[in-house]
């Protein structure tokens, strides 16, 4: 396996204007982690909403195709509400695909919402083990955030790649410069958030894999502070990121939400994840936790990622989430090689074979 | 988590393996002892003989001879091949049944008697004791079918097991790749009922094993050298396990507070009893990830609660199995495990059993 870190450079850095938007309900959203098909409101409120999160997903196998399908269907709660989406994300687990498309991707996303747009994908979804492959499920997802004061900013590191087999004796040397070298691009990226207005969330989406995600979230946090919640997925060294007007390649993305919303973020380190009892249980207790948290607030959106190879399968920890947060939450996340999550002022857990969930809600 | 089953009788389940296992230890009459030989050399038949130098002569300090050898080798990238002559020259120098597993380098591990990360250490524990016998039951290869196959195979060794009907523990030593290695463990466990308390690690894909000798063959009798061993290490013994499963393994504060919790619930659970034996496996994220850079800060965290020269045998490598922090089982990365293994006292060992 030949490990891939960069050196911290800025590939994009983004700031998006509030908008507003009325309140609407979610498209259908996609597997392996995404809600069953929801259904339109009959009119929507004159008020305008304070937060409206919609997924949409495809199954197609052109990028650019499943982009824009992805784009539309969670575009098009925000238009039925008459509002503006403040940000884009994407993930695409599309066998084949290169940063290339990863670029043509972003602009479609862009295009279509009009929004900031960020992503990750995964070069090699087919046979890497990383992202929603794993499970048999591939396509391209797309999150689109509206809302009154709602804000998205985004950055993307990346740059120069050195390569690492950490497997080889003879690469000792390597294992520290890679340690140090995933600890930089965490602190560079918390540094540069932390200079802009206190986000209510933080997703972190990183081209890493298993313990050094877990250095790289962790960096990200002590930068950030204690108080902001973070949830972070690491795709595997094949991966890519990319932020609004910059190339796709390897790096790390974090994506900050800001706005008067609600978090409640959970972590399981599962005990034995090839258990499927035992790894559904665990997802269930972090959704029911995430809702106790919210209550009496519903979750709009839920930030979910599992890793790869855990046994309760999507379908299963679908059901677990939307049981516990309603049928009619936006699930956004997939399968993933390394996961992280802190809840506001709660120590960060981060690591493999885990199971991290996100609720966000509007506050009332 | 005291154990306070014990296995039933050789002829019962195990067969013909389980008896030869049986036939090698046992003849010892006096209280739980064990040691452990350590070699850096880099040359990996000096290191083994070396290292089980080491070990005998502790335990003829003692005028004590060891039931059986079990050993780690972590010197270098080894060829499964090589695995046969490293075992053999342990065992020749021991005289005794030996088991044991090896190859993995670099990243896949070191032992917990690594000065540095990536030091080339080789491990001989011998054990004797009252009774105490150390059964070896396997299966051959690697397993080549994808999950299924993995599943049948954790049945097969699972279903060799016997029933518990005395103080022991599994320690379980294999050459699985790493999209294996938990998938098998987790369905040993169930193969097993849960009865028999399991720690050990998955080892990593090519690592040779060692079975006292045994030619090791596929189905196809092919000779091979990797196995799926699980050593059933019996007698009147009572075992206290404990574990943490990492909250993040980067934060080099938390491993070490995790260490010294999984520590102190092995000790309680030994009430004031000392250990003999400390068998202990962690992820090599915990140290290398974290940033202590060598295994002795976690060693001496556990040593701290468990008894500064109590022999400890195991390693850095991926997948451990064990328990969690509550003593549930577990097996995953990011995780330490331990068990503590001490003589029963009189009270437990009344109503046992002789062993021959």
């Amino acid at each position: 396996m030949i490990a891939r870190v960069g050196v911290p450079l800025v590939l994009a850095c983004l700031a998006a204007a509030p908008a507003g938007c009325e309140p609407g309900t979610q498209a259908p959203a996609p597997r392996p982690v995404a809600p069953r098909r929801q259904t339109q409101p009959a009119s929507a409120p004159a008020a305008p909403p304070g937060f409206l999160a919609a997924v949409g997903y495809s199954a197609k196998t052109d990028p650019v195709a499943a982009a824009e399908e992805a784009a539309r269907k969670a575009l098009a709660p925000c238009r039925a509400a008459g509002a503006h989406p403040a940000g884009a994300i994407f993930l695409e687990r599309i066998a084949g695909t290169t940063p290339a498309d990863g670029d043509r991707i972003a602009r479609a996303v862009a295009k279509i919402t009009g929004a900031a747009t960020f992503g990750q994908g995964d070069l090699d979804a087919a046979g890497s083990g990383g992202g929603a492959s794993r499970r048999g499920v591939a396509g391209l997802m797309v999150l689109v955030l509206a809302g009154k004061d709602v804000r998205v900013r985004g950055l993307a590191l990346g740059g120069a790649v050195e390569h690492v087999n950490p497997h080889d004796p003879a690469h000792t040397a390597r294992y520290r410069t890679l340690r140090e070298a995933c600890t930089n691009l965490g602190r560079s990226l918390g540094a540069r958030l932390a200079a802009t207005d206190k986000p209510a969330l933080v997703l972190a989406l990183g081209s890493v894999e298993g313990e050094w995600s877990s250095l790289l979230f962790t960096a990200l946090r002590d930068r950030l502070g204690a108080d902001v919640p973070l949830v972070g997925a690491a795709g595997g060294w094949n991966s890519y990121v990319c932020a609004e007007g910059a190339p796709a390649g390897p790096g790390v993305l974090a994506v900050a939400v800001a706005g008067d919303l609600r978090v409640a973020v959970e972590t399981v380190a599962s005990r034995d994840p090839w258990d499927a009892q035992v790894a559904l249980a665990e997802a269930r207790r972090a959704a029911a936790a995430v809702a106790k948290r919210l209550a009496p607030d519903r979750a709009a959106l839920a930030l979910a990622f599992s890793a790869a190879g855990r046994a309760a399968g999507a379908q299963a920890e679908r059901t677990a989430v939307e049981q516990a947060l309603g049928a009619g939450v936006a699930l956004f996340g997939c399968s993933t090689l390394g996961e992280a999550g802190a809840a506001a002022a709660a120590p960060l857990s981060a690591g493999c074979a885990r199971f991290v969930l996100c609720g966000v809600a509007e506050r009332e | 988590m005291s154990i306070h089953g014990r296995w039933s009788g050789v002829a019962a389940v195990a067969g013909a393996l389980l008896a030869a296992g049986a036939a090698a230890g046992g003849a010892e009459t006096g209280p739980l002892f064990a040691a452990v030989g350590v070699s850096t050399k880099r040359d990996a038949l000096q290191a083994a003989e070396a290292a089980t130098k080491s070990m005998l002569a502790k335990f003829r300090a003692r005028r004590r001879r060891p039931a059986a050898a079990i050993f780690l080798e972590r010197t270098g990238r080894r060829l499964g091949s090589d695995g046969r002559a490293i075992g053999e020259r342990v065992k020749q120098t021991a005289g005794v049944a030996t088991y044991g597993a090896g190859g993995a380098s670099g990243r896949g591990g070191v032992t917990w008697w690594a000065k540095r990360d990536f030091e080339p250490t080789f491990l001989v524990l011998g054990i004797a004791g009252a009774g105490v016998t150390v059964r070896p039951i396997f299966t051959a290869g690697a397993p080549a079918g994808g999950p299924a196959d993995v599943q049948r195979r954790a049945e097969e060794l699972g279903g060799q097991v016997p029933a518990p009907n005395g103080g022991g523990i599994g320690l379980f030593l294999g050459g699985l790749g790493g999209a294996q290695g938990g998938p098998f463990l987790s369905a040993l466990r169930k193969a097993t009922r849960g009865d028999v308390p399991l720690i050990g690690i998955a080892g990593r894909a090519g690592e040779y094993v060692y079975v006292d000798g045994r030619r090791l063959a596929d189905p196809n009798g092919a000779e091979v050298h990797t196995a799926q061993l699980l050593l059933l290490i019996d007698g009147r013994l009572e075992v206290a396990c404990g574990g943490a499963v990492s909250r993040n393994a980067a934060d080099a504060d938390a491993v070490l507070a995790e260490a010294d919790r999984a520590a102190d619930r092995v000790r309680q659970q030994l009430t004031g009893r000392t250990p003999g034996l400390v068998l202990a496996f962690s992820d090599p994220g915990r140290m290398r990830t974290s940033g202590l850079d060598a295994p002795g800060k976690e060693l001496r965290r556990l040593r701290a609660a468990l008894g500064a020269d109590v022999p400890v045998f195991g390693c850095y490598a991926f997948c451990p199995v064990g328990v969690d922090d509550a003593g549930r089982f577990a097996v995953g990365p990011d995780r330490l495990v331990l068990a503590a293994v001490a003589e029963a006292s009189a009270e437990e060992g009344d109503g046992k059993e002789a062993k021959p």
